[in-house]
């Protein structure tokens, strides 16, 4: 061995080194992960992605911009809304308030999942601790990876607040919102990484994935129950008066610029002595998680690594037989069932849509029962179908089989629909005894083809993992973009077909026809992905 | 003669259970040390404690006459550790994942770079350089591993079942870099279940069963302990741990 080569190794500066050359490799390998592929069906997908990306954020520049005028901020803002020009900047403040602390809800829900997935279930542990680097230098550049993700994952919410705010209206000042958007990321990645060792320290790794996968969408429905109660107080205050922020809405913006929360946002306004504090708390925060879980870092995960267990295979010899289908959708439910952190998941997802569904209940049950149903049939669907095709699966097994490979997939998507649909069907026929027949066929047409919908498109964009190996699913980057578009699609189909069902019969047929539109696009995905045909 | 890894008194338990019990070894430098055992004897275990992946509950390890317990990160330094299942950056090249290897032990780019190329044109992957390296077979995957620990010219290198996935001209390079090594004063610490390459390489064996080494010493001494004078590694192998198994039933 050239001793020589290696007499700084385990030094300070080596260990930044390796560090940063460690955050580097993560995020060499993240971008090759994402722009893999170099088939015209890739290059199709790259492209619509970077549009589709472009476009979302420009509308979100378009939203912040609406947001900003609705609070009557700019140069178009009538004095006379408010007593005086304190209480104009306490209403910007409160608002600029509410999109900081929207950021800091995101980043602390997510980033508990990639919390457990970054500091304890890397593969390449065992190669970077046992190296001369310092552990705590690998866990800092974790924690720092962690942060840069947090930072990119969530960015779509605060960037184009800061641009709109920087160069639209001139407020150069508020430049300082990117150090101080980096700053909650270190703070958020502290209090999760904290928090994921907490979990573990008490339950264990096991129980700990299962719980993180929970937790941040019981967070989500707490928000959306708060959230959705306060919104349709403020709909029923804002009756004839769309253009402006009415002044009952005023004074709840008003009240949060007086709160702590608000430290934040003049931060990012360029106050030296809160900006300093945001720095000092991020930099305070990031030393003492490397002290307290430095040693747990190098000695938990080992230590519960060795004792985890995956799910057991199905049945190994199920694609040979007749029946294989049927064979193939039990397993399927079998091994979704047996992979706990899979099935909470999809558990948790709907929870957002009974937040919402809570809300709307108030004003008329069978809305909210409707809504409920399409939107969980539509996310649930796909959640499950993605359970399905990411948990662990013998393709070679599949392959070899004398069954065409598409009857797999097929059995993929209806192991994933089975249970929503049959859910769908159940409450569309209940709710055909009722006075509302509109909402049953809501239901019944418009739930169960968004579920067939979201199902192609999970089974499209699923890719299972190996015998033995860890099912990621939301932790995964990739699935997160389906998952979201899941969401997304649901929640307006659902919305949009109870909406229309509560106008008239034609708007009715319009939502419906826009529902099947979507669905003919997801084969046409499909087809480009994947071919179903 | 000077010990390139001595251990005393190893403990681990993982929870009621003891992987390792009580396990003491010296392993002289130039020496290839072959450990076996069943699953679940407690290999691997002893490995990543050697390594420092594992912090042992007792006992004393010395790595080429460092204390791993009082000095950790120098202890790390002359040693390589290749674990059963080598996990490699899918998506960088071998030569990108060879100078991040490098990189960990403070290796000068330059010099790593033309340590990487020589590696890769050793073990036959020079012309494949540009690939990334999740399309590698795993008989290739695991001679990056290799060249992943040899790339800083460590003094004693751990290896976990090596040979496992490498087809018959694979294994033989491996084989034949780790006998190269050994001739240049390297140590090598290996675990395997192919009972033929531990019975012609390794100068000296050690049997392990729940946790303990049953059986320690040269093939000579293995045949002589065992009472089978003419008996191949894997005789002597099943009757000792056939014997354990009567002494201590599971």
């Amino acid at each position: 061995m050239s001793s020589e080569l290696l007499s700084h190794a385990g030094s300070p500066v080596h260990s930044l080194r390796a560090g940063g050359r460690l955050v580097w490799i993560d995020i060499l390998q993240g971008v090759r992960r994402h722009l893999a592929g170099k088939t015209r069906r890739d290059m199709m997908l790259k492209v619509g992605g970077v549009l589709f990306g472009i476009t979302f954020l420009a509308s979100l520049h378009v939203a912040a911009y609406a947001l900003i005028m609705y609070a009557g901020a700019g140069y178009q803002w009538n004095p006379a809304q408010v007593s005086d020009s304190h209480g104009m900047r306490d209403l910007l403040r409160g608002v600029g308030t509410a999109v900081w602390c929207f950021l800091l809800f995101v980043m602390l829900s997510g980033g508990l999942v990639r919390a457990l997935v970054v500091l304890h279930e890397q593969d390449d542990s065992d190669l970077l601790l046992s190296s001369p680097v310092s552990p705590r230098a690998v866990l800092a550049a974790r924690l720092l990876g962690n942060a840069l993700q947090s930072c990119l994952v969530d960015g779509f919410i605060i960037i184009p607040w800061i641009n709109v705010l920087v160069f639209k209206f001139g407020h150069w000042e508020c430049l300082w919102g990117y150090p101080v958007w980096f700053a909650l990321a270190i703070i958020v990645t502290c209090v999760d990484g904290l928090f994921s060792f907490g979990l573990i320290a008490m339950f264990g790794l096991r129980q700990a994935r299962f719980f993180s996968q929970a937790i941040p969408f019981i967070l989500v429905f707490g928000v959306t129950f708060f959230a959705g109660s306060v919104s349709i107080s403020v709909a029923q205050m804002n009756v004839g008066e769309q253009s402006q922020m009415p002044p009952e809405m005023q004074a709840h913006f008003i009240a949060l610029s007086h709160t702590p929360l608000a430290w934040i946002n003049r931060a990012a306004g360029g106050n030296p002595v809160f900006l300093s504090m945001i720095g000092s708390a991020a930099a305070a925060l990031a030393l003492i998680t490397l002290r307290l879980t430095e040693r747990a870092f190098v000695e938990g995960t080992q230590h519960l690594t060795e004792n985890y267990g995956s799910a057991r295979a199905g049945v190994a010899d199920g694609p040979f037989r007749s029946g294989a289908l049927v064979l193939d959708v039990l397993k399927n439910l079998r091994l979704i069932a047996r992979t706990p952190m899979i099935l909470v998941q999809c558990l948790a997802q709907s929870l957002m849509p009974v937040g919402i569904a809570c809300v709307l209940g108030r004003q008329d049950l069978l809305w909210a029962i409707a809504f409920f149903v399409i939107f969980v049939a539509g996310v649930l669907s796909g959640m499950f179908t993605i359970a399905a095709g990411t948990v662990e699966e013998c393709e070679d097994l599949l392959a070899m089989s004398p069954h065409d490979f598409r009857l797999f997939r097929l059995g993929k998507m209806i192991a994933g629909c089975l249970w929503p649909q049959t859910v769908a069907l159940f409450i569309g026929i209940g709710l055909l005894f009722t006075d509302e027949q509109l909402l049953a066929y809501a239901v019944l047409f418009g739930g169960i083809p968004l579920g067939l919908t979201t199902s192609i498109v999970g089974e499209t964009f699923a890719t299972a993992v190996k015998p033995g190996m860890r099912p990621k699913l939301l932790a995964d980057p990739i699935m997160m973009i389906p998952l979201l578009g899941m969401q997304i699609v649901s929640g307006t189909v659902a919305g949009a077909t109870v909406f229309a069902a509560s106008l008239s019969t034609g708007f009715f047929l319009i939502s419906l026809l826009s529902s099947y539109l979507i669905f003919v696009l997801a084969i046409g995905l499909a087809q480009l992905r994947k071919p179903l045909f | 003669m000077e010990n390139a890894c001595e251990v005393a008194g190893l403990v681990k338990c993982f929870g009621p259970k003891t992987a390792v019990d009580r396990l003491s070894l010296s392993v002289p430098k130039g020496m290839l040390y072959g450990f076996l055992g069943v699953n679940g004897a407690g290999k691997t275990t002893t490995l990543r404690m050697i390594s420092g992946l594992i912090r042992p509950d007792a006992g004393e390890i010395r790595v080429c006459g460092i204390d791993a317990m009082a000095e950790p990160q120098r202890a790390k330094q002359p040693l390589a550790y290749i674990p059963d299942d080598p996990v490699l950056y899918a998506k960088l090249n071998p030569m990108e994942h060879l100078e991040f290897v490098a990189s960990l032990w403070n290796i000068e780019p330059k010099i790593a770079r033309q340590r990487a190329q020589e590696l890769l044109e050793q073990l036959q992957l020079w012309d494949r350089r540009h690939e990334w390296i999740e399309s590698y077979s795993r008989g290739m995957k695991q001679k990056i591993a290799l060249a992943s620990a040899l790339i800083h010219e460590p003094e004693l290198i751990l290896l976990d079942e090596p040979l496992t996935g490498l087809d018959a001209s694979a294994a033989r390079l491996v084989k034949d870099i780790l006998l190269d090594f050994l001739k240049e004063g390297g140590t090598v610490i290996l675990t395997t279940h192919i009972l033929e390459v531990a019975e012609r390489l390794a100068e000296r064996i050690a049997i392990m069963s729940g946790g303990r080494i049953i059986a320690e010493g040269t093939m000579e001494q293995l045949r002589s302990h065992s009472g089978q004078a003419a008996g191949s590694l894997e005789d002597i192998f099943l009757q000792l741990i056939q014997e354990q198994r009567v002494e201590a039933p599971l």
